[in-house]
């Protein structure tokens, strides 16, 4: 693998292409040639980088971190002369205001333990030899050379290695049930779709790492005996599927994969399937289905995958995280992986880490860490100074912790009593300026969009909740609201078929638990404490704070603001429709919320 | 076997059984919607959910199996409160206002499951948007305002039918039950089957012409078998006031799943025709109304009058096998009329007896199609003449399942399977030809000439062609087209290689009762010419233009029918015929099972079975007719068709 001092991200984004992301990288690669220094900086294709809209064309240089965006032909002999050369950063490209730190390739805080992401953005997803660099399929070279199938279900048994896509299922007792599957063809899948909102784990997994999934795909293969396997990638991610299939092409080039891998006389082969983007299809039997080509809904189990999957076959699924967890523990060894996590949780885990803290991102931690040092210690706190209300994990199934949960350890045992889940890794932190019934609602209306509807409990239930919330969120609460919602929401878990409806209640039962107050202000009082529910809230003009500015006046969209040139403006609380804009204007925070 | 405990109570079931069929066997009995005997359990409408000691959540009994040592309750608080739930749900979700809905008061599942529960009202406000009727279907309407989403109509479209008509569209609370991605019932792929009809659990989809005529429990209904093809379906007929209502499909048989085709169910309530109520005669042109009594006498004497050679007699075959067997004793034994025959071209019945001749029971039985995982189709229109056979094949799996198929005129199965080798026309021994070629295991020189001239798919034929060393429980099913007295030898070579490697023949006979007509020794496919005196027996069948043709050049004419037709216009003398419900008779299906037709409604004082006609007339001529037909008939079949 060659040295580069610096290396070139440039956005892919569509937009960025239509804006001629393709000639500017082309440009830049003249440039470089033209002063010489093309061997030392290494030109990579990235996703999005800045918003395309307003800042594409856009590339990011690293190790320095500078965004450079609406780029243009005229810009890149300047930009490779400053920036390369003389290396000063061209302040006439840098994008202001920005948190380059936020959400692709950020330098690991002093906590946090890279294993997953360990090689992204620093190889080139596109070229499996910066991958092998890094030791990449030893570990395949290993268990082809050295160990039985039983060996590797074993390995993988005492290495605690739990299933990271929620459920936390022991992965090593699923590859024995599918290895114990009398029947043939087995099947091993790989699920990728990932659609929490705001999670984007796998995302980068697939489009930094991708040879990563494939070698410990193909060592699943080896230990349950399966010869076919499919990733099932959403359709939303296309870098993923069109790095993964040139990683697929480049691993079977070099024996790696499809017939007779290492000469070792193991055949395997992958494919790449596409998912239309469906929640549900997640949960492993709908994912199934959408594999078979029919309608994405879930089955009932048993009978489990392992026994009878796709077309009927044995097949194992495991989530994309899990298997780039199998190398690693294969090539560096159980002691060094079973040291990092708590007891029953091994190893480490992406967060998506998201909502009013400091620091967005994608970030790695052992197992066990606890809530307030992946917050504070690496989201580097509430945003604004603002004071912590709660944290969501796992995505859209998750419950909300209060403060009072904060020192837990993040495994799957202590998040399940505490009534959350761990999830795929979605993280979400909440300040005080959130509303918990309005959170809840926010989540019933994803999940109630998201069910399949082929079970009564999680189409017609979360509906039910969501009208419930709703209306309490307009002010139409009554007392019998609270012990209806919790009866809904107890049927609900236990009567829905899959995980998806099981899980859909526990936003509102854990907000009900944690933030009664607010529900009881909301259906009492006719108040939202977090000034969030239009419908509770009205904005006033303060006599001491107003300067009659007439700003607020002038960007009403509806006219309900009076008042004269210097004198005190009024609110007409008939028109007003509490949009709040005159409250984001106003220079001297004289507009008020109550 | 497995023990297990349902609320305490020891019993033992199967491997591989349910719970459901445990809570059922030990006496106690759970309430379901989605869940239905002839459908792959499905676990969507949670109403049997039961409590399994040990288990997270509650658990769907129609679906989870019954394992040893499992404790199951179903009268617990819990599952009390869970059946509460799931049933305030559906009634929350749309519009079951059942005050207004055609099927009520034991005919829904959703109001009887809310009944049994102790439920008077509903605990949750319906909050619903109201959908369209859709009216567009001739046979049926699709209301989803009472749909609850338990997708049996769906599901029994694909899994029982293969027609994949039917589907669910949109996400979550949107579901919506709409046919084709949602065009208009009436102007979708659906084939009227209406089996989507009968197994809804409320009054999402009914039935157009006896909606609101009755509860179930208000007509009567006659168990029975289908004669509109020679199949053999089971059917229930229900009347009211000695009217038919509707006809419906026999769930409790085994046999094709108790499926009815367009033909079986809506065919006979769609009856048109007038009927004829008292005996005809031709005078001064004209039919005119004659006494039972005077119109047998014209017959009596007409007959007597020709020399019997030169009398023709033709029967439906529609008719039970008593009406055949009195009809050819009457003419054949005792009058020795020159030709007794059955309308139509179809000789299929009398080249399986012929070939019987030759290879004894050669036959199966149509279980064949049910195991088969290939079909060699040869002559058979099985969508348009044999739908319930066509669906035995429709709904096997498009990638696992290989066809070859080649008749006169294009059809729809072919649409099914991917795995298919498909082509028009009569060249039945080029392509078993090569099909033998290819289980032999050499590659036949001529494919390619046969696939270019039958302008086969050629990369499809080959797929199949290649795949024919894993046929098991190959099928070959011969229709009309192929099945002639012309194409003798060519059946015989064929049967004989089946034989030989082990596919399985069935051979379609056509009507209804073609089978037993030919074992009667009634001519099939007759040849028809002019005569002094012919007998025409239709009933309640349909006019046979090869018939007319000879009938215009024909004496006298002697016509029994059911209806006024083509046939009661030409003749001299019209007898009222009785019609399929209004008289009990049996009936022997293409794989030689003797059914049962049973008596529904009763005829008019005037109608009259070809029979009892018949009987009248021998006794005018001192005949006596030979009614045993079971000693011809019984000991014949299983020489043809393996049990």
């Amino acid at each position: 693998m060659a040295y580069y001092r610096s290396t070139i991200l440039v956005s892919m984004d569509p937009i960025c292409i239509e804006k001629g992301a393709l000639q500017i990288k082309e440009q830049i690669i003249e440039e470089l040639k033209l002063q010489k220094i093309l061997d030392e900086v290494q030109i990579l294709d990235s996703p999005r980088i800045g918003d395309p809209e307003t800042e594409g064309p856009d590339i990011l240089v690293y190790p320095e971190g500078s965004h450079y965006i609406a780029l243009t032909p005229e810009s890149v002999h300047p930009l490779v002369v400053e920036h390369f050369i003389k290396g000063r950063e061209l302040a006439q490209y840098s994008a202001k205001m920005r948190d380059l730190m936020d959400e692709e390739v950020r330098e690991p805080k002093d906590k946090e333990v890279r294993v997953i992401l360990e090689n992204i953005g620093k190889i080139d997803p596109r070229n499996i030899e910066d991958y092998i660099a890094t030791d990449g399929y030893s570990a395949l070279a290993k268990v082809l050379t050295e160990m039985t199938p039983e060996d590797v279900i074993q390995m993988v048994l005492d290495s605690k290695l739990r299933g990271r896509g929620g459920a936390g299922f022991p992965t090593g007792l699923k590859w024995k049930f599918a290895r114990q599957a009398q029947a043939t063809p087995k099947f091993m899948v790989c699920n990728a779709d990932e659609g929490d909102p705001g999670a984007f784990m796998n995302r980068k997994v697939l489009e930094g790492d991708p040879h990563s999934v494939i070698e410990g795909m193909v060592i699943g293969a080896y230990a349950v005996g399966s010869s076919q396997g499919y990733v099932y990638c959403r359709a939303e991610y296309p870098i993923a599927v069109s790095t993964l299939n040139v990683a697929i092409k480049q691993a079977k080039e070099y024996g790696l994969l499809g017939e007779n891998i290492m000469g070792s006389g193991f055949s395997f082969d992958l494919e790449v399937r596409m998912g239309a983007g469906a929640f549900v299809c997640g949960e492993e039997t709908a994912l199934i289905a959408s594999i078979e080509g029919s309608r994405g809904e879930p089955r009932v189990r048993p009978p489990f995958p392992a026994s009878k999957g796709l077309w009927g076959k044995p097949t194992n699924i495991n989530n994309v995280e899990t298997y780039a967890n199998i190398p690693k523990i294969i090539y560096r060894g159980l002691e060094w992986y079973t040291s990092m996590g708590s007891e029953k949780s091994k190893g480490t885990k992406t967060f998506a880490l998201a909502g009013n803290v400091a620091h967005t991102g994608l970030i790695e931690v052992p197992f066990g860490m606890t809530l307030r040092e992946i917050i504070y210690d690496i989201g580097g706190g509430i945003k604004d100074g603002k004071a912590f209300k709660a944290v969501q994990t796992g995505g859209p199934m998750g419950g909300c912790l209060p403060t009072c949960d904060l020192d837990l350890p993040v495994d799957y045992e202590t998040l399940g009593a505490a009534g959350s889940i761990m999830g795929s890794g979605g993280m979400i932190v909440m300040d005080e300026d959130t509303c918990m019934v309005d959170i809840a609602r926010f989540f019933m209306e994803f999940t109630q969009e998201e069910s399949c509807g082929k079970c009564v409990p999680c189409r017609v239930g979360t509906r039910r909740i969501l009208e419930i919330l709703e209306r309490i969120c307009a002010g139409g609460g009554i007392p019998e609201d609270i012990p209806m919602l919790r009866s809904l929401c107890e049927e609900i878990k236990q009567d829905s078929l899959c995980g998806l409806g099981q899980g859909a209640p526990n936003p509102v039962v854990s907000t009900l638990n944690h933030f009664l107050d607010e529900y009881e202000a909301h259906i009492y009082e006719k108040r939202c404490p977090a000034k969030v529910c239009r419908n509770l809230i009205s904005y006033h003009i303060s006599e001491e704070k107003c300067t009659g500015c007439t700003i607020c006046a002038r960007n009403c969209p509806v006219s309900a603001i009076t008042g004269e040139r210097k004198l005190t403006h009024v609110i007409n609380q008939d028109i007003c429709i509490r949009c709040g804009i005159c409250h984001q204007v106003c220079n001297f925070d004289a507009v008020e919320v109550n | 076997m497995i023990k297990l405990t349902v609320n305490e109570l020891p019993v033992e079931v199967e491997l591989g059984s349910t719970i459901l069929q445990a809570v059922q066997k030990a006496g106690f009995n759970v309430p379901t919607l989605c869940y239905h005997p002839k459908l792959v359990p499905y676990g969507a409408c949670r109403l049997c959910l039961v409590e399994v000691e040990g288990a997270r959540t509650m658990q769907p009994s129609c679906t989870v199996p019954a394992t040893e040592g499992m404790k199951v309750h179903t009268d617990t608080e819990k599952t009390k409160a869970a059946r509460h739930f799931v049933l305030s749900m559906l009634f929350s979700e749309r519009n079951h206002f059942c005050m207004y809905c055609q099927s009520t008061d034991g005919d829904c599942d959703l109001q009887q499951a809310a009944y049994n529960e102790g439920m008077n009202h509903w605990p949750i406000t319906p909050a619903y948007k109201p959908y369209h009727v859709d009216i567009s279907h001739p046979d049926f309407i699709l209301d989803n305002n009472r749909c609850i989403i338990c997708r049996r109509c769906v599901r029994t479209c694909s899994e029982l039918v293969g027609n994949h008509t039917l589907g669910i569209e949109e996400r979550g609370s949107a579901n919506i039950l709409v046919a084709d991605g949602n065009v208009p019932l009436g102007e979708s792929t659906c084939i009227s089957c209406g089996n989507c009809v009968q197994i809804c659990p409320t009054g999402a989809l009914f039935d157009r012409r006896s909606m609101y005529q009755g509860r179930e429990t208000d007509l009567t209904h006659t168990k029975s078998v289908c004669m509109d093809c020679s199949i053999g379906c089971y059917r229930v007929v229900k009347t009211r006031d000695n009217r038919l209502v509707r006809i419906d499909g026999d769930m409790d048989a085994t046999f094709a799943d108790g499926l009815l085709c367009e033909k079986g169910r809506y065919n006979p309530v769609k009856e048109s025709r007038v009927r004829v109520n008292e005996p005809l005669i031709r005078r001064d042109g004209e039919l005119q109304p004659i006494s039972w009594e005077d119109a047998l006498n014209v017959v009596s004497t007409q007959l007597k009058a020709h020399d019997s050679a030169e009398i023709k007699a033709y029967i439906s075959g529609r008719q039970s096998i008593e009406n055949l067997s009195a009809f050819q004793s009457f003419f054949k034994e005792n009058y020795k009329v020159g030709q007794t025959a059955l309308f139509g071209h179809d000789e299929s019945a009398a080249v399986s007896v012929e070939l019987a001749r030759e290879f004894g029971a050669f036959e199966s039985n149509l279980g064949a199609l049910v195991d088969a995982d290939a079909a060699i189709v040869l002559g058979a229109d099985l969508i348009k003449d044999y739908p319930v056979a066509g669906f035995l094949l429709k709904r096997k799996p498009s990638d696992l399942f290989n066809l070859v198929m080649v008749t006169k005129e294009e059809n729809k199965l072919a649409d099914n399977f991917s795995n298919r080798l498909v082509t028009v026309g009569k060249n039945f021994q080029q392509i078993v030809d090569l099909l033998s070629c290819y289980k032999e295991g050499g590659a036949c020189p001529e494919t390619d000439q046969i696939i270019e001239s039958e302008s086969l798919k050629a990369h499809r034929a080959y797929q199949l062609l290649e795949s024919i060393q894993s046929w098991y429980h190959a099928v070959v099913i011969i229709g009309k087209e192929f099945a002639k007295f012309e194409n003798l030898e060519t059946l015989k070579k064929l049967i004989r290689y089946s034989q030989k490697v082990g596919w399985k023949v069935v051979i379609l006979k056509g009507d209804t009762n073609s089978f037993a007509a030919s074992l009667l020794g009634l001519e099939l496919n007759p040849e028809v010419g002019d005569s002094p005196v012919a007998f025409y027996a239709l009933g309640d069948g349909h006019a046979c233009h090869h018939a007319l043709v000879g009938m215009k050049n024909s004496g006298f004419k002697i016509v029994q029918t059911s209806y006024m037709d083509e046939f009661a216009e030409l003749a001299d003398v019209v007898l009222p015929c009785k019609i399929w419900a209004e008289e009990e008779g049996h009936y022997l299906t293409t794989d030689g099972r003797i059914e049962l037709n049973r008596q529904a409604l009763t005829a008019g004082s005037q109608q009259r079975s070809v029979s009892e006609v018949l009987t009248c007339l021998s006794e005018k001529s001192g005949f006596s007719l030979q009614l045993d037909w079971q000693a011809v008939v019984t000991d014949k079949i299983s020489s043809i068709v393996l049990a």
